[in-house]
């Protein structure tokens, strides 16, 4: 029973790590191509914030119960409040700059 | 295989210096700056020496590129 | 875990190619921003990889001071002519 609880936990802690590894690179290949600068925002909000996430929660599973796994909790905390306050802060930055989305949709165009 | 991400990291290094220095624009070497940085925090890392990597992720991740952008902001460019 | 930690890195040389080519300020920030989060997650990746736990704590010190660039750089690198953003 023990053996099949630990074998269990490595499962989890693989499909963790690969995950969190999917976002990373779709976070890379959303940074390069997309074409505008908010989708880039967004692929660098998002998908950063679920491949952090996972990547720490792989991390926590392979730790188990300590002092570790808590300042792991507090790393995921401060990333989830911070990364979102910093991607807002940067989308009303970019008011200044006066840039246009490439693909205006029917409501905004009429301003 | 961390002798590959070492040397890896190094050419990042190299790539990230050389477009802080010959840039054109001053704003964007100093955004490049928080990069280097942290490069170097990462290998100071991989070569076992946590305190340094501490003081470097302080000082110049940090404290030189607040201070950078300040004076940018306050002179005329 | 080494793999990972390859796959990572090579993530963000990928997005150091939009820093490089950004149009414009805002896009170079975001990206530094990204650049920034990935080799967190290296630092706490390598501490699982050397079996020390004290390099998490450089992990947890570059993260406050990540979040303090970039709102420093969101405040002052307006238009001259506009002033800053949060006066």
């Amino acid at each position: 029973m023990i053996d099949f609880i630990h074998s269990l936990s490595q499962l989890l802690v693989y499909v963790f790590l690969l995950t969190g590894i999917y976002f990373l690179f779709s976070t890379a290949l959303g940074m390069i191509r997309f074409p505008d600068f908010y989708t880039r925002l967004h692929a660098g909000s998002k998908c950063l914030m679920a491949g952090g996430i996972a990547v720490l929660m792989g991390c926590i599973v392979l730790e188990g119960i300590g002092f570790v796994s808590l300042k792991l909790i507090v790393l995921i905390l401060f990333l989830v409040i911070t990364n979102s306050i910093a991607i807002h802060v940067i989308a009303s930055f970019a008011d200044n700059y006066n840039i246009l989305p490439k693909t205006i949709v029917e409501n905004d165009s009429d301003e | 295989m961390i002798n590959l991400i070492f040397n890896l990291l190094m050419i990042f290094l190299v790539i990230t210096a050389f477009f802080m220095v010959f840039t054109k624009d001053i704003s964007n070497s100093v955004i490049a700056l928080p990069v280097f940085g942290v490069i170097l925090v990462v290998i100071f890392v991989i070569l076992q020496a946590p305190d340094a990597a501490m003081a470097e992720a302080i000082i110049a991740a940090g404290l030189t590129t607040v201070f950078f952008v300040i004076t940018i902001n306050k002179t005329e460019y | 875990m080494l793999y990972l930690i390859l796959a990572i890195v090579l993530s963000a040389i990928l997005t150091f190619y939009r820093v490089i080519k950004g149009p414009s300020v805002p896009d170079r920030i975001a990206a530094m921003n990204s650049i920034g989060v990935m080799f967190l997650l290296v630092l706490v990746l390598l501490s699982y990889y050397f079996e020390r736990k004290i390099f998490i704590d450089v992990a947890l010190i570059y993260g406050v001071f990540l979040f303090i660039n970039v709102l420093v750089m969101s405040k002052y690198f307006s238009e001259p002519e506009k002033g800053g953003v949060g006066d």
